[in-house]
């Protein structure tokens, strides 16, 4: 329902780039894990490498989620039940309903795994000694678990925006999972980009073929999102494009399409379409991670933009 | 049920003299103007000039007008020609509806958001973080971002006067009764009786939006006339809710508002089936690549 009675919640620059960040924070730990469990040994280096990532990104996340708030010295009240708030069961702030409260809780327990990775890290690669993080880090029941945080952390923004009456947004139920995929398209391209410069051709391999996969899955939910739009009888396909309109259409076409979907599909498939040597290789991630930046910022601006005009 | 309060508002008697308007600024110590910094002259001009096509100035709910009294001007059949004949006005004041199933509640993180003691949906302002998260959840477009404060605002349905056995600042101001405050079920039976009078009287355009009362009727004027009408029950209810003479787009009311909560169970189910499919795709590829290696390895020995 393309809803014209609804008024926009005038989020700013911050949220994208905050929610940006998030992305590649989780991403780059879902695909930690997903060398841990399905790598061997010489994969490794590329996963502790890669553990450095999520921790600092996410110190910056709740830095930009904070500063966007009208009240930023109040932000505890997201976890903290205030004295004054509706009344909840215990101390902690935690609302069901509410997505943003899921978010919050998510990141912060997920920045709790994303530092034992950061630990584990400088364990692994003779930065600091930590003997005690053995039996732990690499524990299949806390990679999963912290695998489920950064799931929740990658995703609760898209469901966030489905739990709205903004036109577009909460038109369908697959919000959620577009940013799944696009922070999962960028964890990975930020996987690339290490195991790349690293020289771990063989971890590189495997990488470019499993961001291949992610960009014909997020490829197939992006079609299915826009079908799922097309299928409404109150025209809301029709809302979504004269959203895109001015700045917003390039950077979503050119940017979320183009970069984050195109450029993986047709460079580093089995059959490359678009034959790329091996160097390119971190400029392909580069563009995806472009791409990625750029959905985040259609997805928020173009809904607005909607219920602005 | 006896104990939740609300208000009916009569759209059939409303003169639009923004009496109500007045009266809810006056009691709630508002601002006459958007508090908006002086500086944002475009956002100045928006919320301050002309609005160039009605003789309401007003322009929408905002932080700053909990109350708005909307005119919307019928000059004709059809608005796209110089057809004149026909012509009316409907005026309706509007304000938080304070659902039965309020968005704003649901999804607020911070327990600002709160049902109070007679149905109504009140802020506690000084744990409103300004997220703004309600604004976009509100299916009516009520609660609005303040930007001098940094919190939200909204009709509290005049709390305070409540909680000493007074009625709302607005309905008080009424000179037509067009809003009348009352316990939610003597003004369903209040509305029932109302749009039955007018439709003895050939008014066969009233129905109720907010409550399913089992009216219905036909538009008899305007744009839309002859199209058929009938009582809209939305989001569980609406403790202040409107009897109208035409659509509810019209009025500028959504004809199926719904809680934004309806998306969350499904959003979530395939966000989790849409990792679950990532996750599989991952394993594939380094499992695909493992066994290429083999493959190459094969090749190499032989």
């Amino acid at each position: 329902m393309p809803d014209k009675y609804v008024l926009p919640p005038e989020w700013e620059w911050p949220i994208t780039i905050a929610l940006f960040i998030a992305g590649v924070a989780s991403g780059a730990y879902a695909t930690m894990g997903l060398i841990h469990f399905a790598g061997d040994k010489r994969d490794q280096p590329v996963a502790w490498r890669l553990a450095f990532i999520p921790l600092p990104l996410m110190l910056i996340v709740p830095l930009l989620l904070i500063v966007d708030l009208g009240q930023p010295g109040r932000f505890l009240n997201l976890l903290i039940t205030s004295p004054g708030a509706a009344e909840r069961p215990g101390p902690l702030m935690f609302n069901p309903n509410s997505p943003m409260n899921w978010g919050s809780w998510a990141m912060v327990i997920f920045g709790g795994f994303a530092a034992l990775a950061f630990a584990d890290a400088l364990h692994h690669t003779g930065r600091m000694r930590l003997d005690w993080l053995d039996g732990l880090s690499h524990n299949i029941v806390v990679l999963a678990i912290g695998e489920l945080f950064a799931l929740v952390v990658s995703g609760y923004s898209g469901v966030l925006v489905n739990v709205t009456n903004q036109g577009v947004w909460s038109d369908t139920w697959l919000m959620g999972a577009l940013f799944i995929c696009f922070s999962e398209l960028s964890g990975m391209a930020v996987a690339l980009l290490v195991s790349d410069r690293m020289g771990a051709v063989r971890t590189s391999a495997a990488l470019r073929t499993a961001l291949f996969y992610a960009a014909a899955v997020s490829t197939v939910v992006l079609v299915v999102f826009l079908v799922s739009l097309a299928t409404q009888q109150d025209g809301s396909l029709a809302a979504l494009i004269a959203s895109l309109h001015e700045f917003v259409g390039p950077v979503f076409w050119i940017g979320a399409v183009g970069l984050a979907l195109l450029v993986p599909l047709l460079a580093l498939g089995p059959r490359r379409l678009a034959p790329m040597p091996n160097a390119s290789l971190s400029l392909i991630a580069l563009l995806v991670l472009v791409g990625v930046l750029a959905f985040r910022y259609a997805v928020f601006f173009s809904a607005i933009s909607f219920v602005q005009s | 049920m006896s104990d939740l309060r609300g208000m009916f508002v009569d759209t059939s008697i409303c003169t639009g003299c923004k009496a109500c308007q007045v009266a809810c600024k006056q009691w709630n110590e508002m601002a006459p103007g958007v508090p908006l910094p002086m500086e944002d002259e475009a956002a100045v001009r928006e919320h301050r000039a002309f609005t160039g096509n009605s003789y309401d100035n007003t322009g929408h709910l905002s932080a700053t007008n909990w109350r708005h009294v909307k005119f919307i001007e019928q000059i004709g059949p059809d608005p796209s020609t110089s057809d004149r004949s026909d012509p009316r006005w409907l005026m309706m004041s509007d304000s938080c509806k304070h659902c039965v199933q309020a968005g704003c509640l649901e999804v607020c993180p911070t327990g600002a958001l709160y049902r109070t003691s007679f149905g109504s949906v009140d802020i506690h302002q000084d744990v409103c973080i300004g997220c703004r998260y309600c604004v976009g959840a509100c299916p009516f477009g009520v609660i609005a971002f303040n930007q001098r404060t940094g919190r939200v605002n909204k009709c509290i349905l005049c709390q305070d006067r409540l909680e000493i056995g007074m009625g709302t600042a607005c309905a008080k101001a009424c000179p037509t009764s067009s809003l009348t405050f009352g316990t939610v079920s003597d003004l369903q039976a209040m509305a029932n009786d109302r749009v039955k009078a007018l439709h003895a009287r050939g008014q066969t355009d009233a129905y109720i939006y907010g409550w399913d009362l089992g009216n219905s009727g036909t538009i008899t004027a305007g744009p839309n006339k002859g199209t058929a009408v009938k009582d809209v029950e939305v989001v569980g209810g609406l403790n202040v809710f409107y009897l109208l003479l035409d659509k509810p787009e019209v009025y500028g009311l959504p004809a199926h508002a719904a809680l934004p909560q309806r998306n969350f169970v499904p959003s979530a189910g395939v966000a989790l089936i849409s990792a679950a499919v990532l996750g599989v795709t991952g394993l594939a590829a380094f499992r695909r690549n493992r066994i290429a290696e083999n493959a190459a390895a094969a090749e190499g020995g032989d």
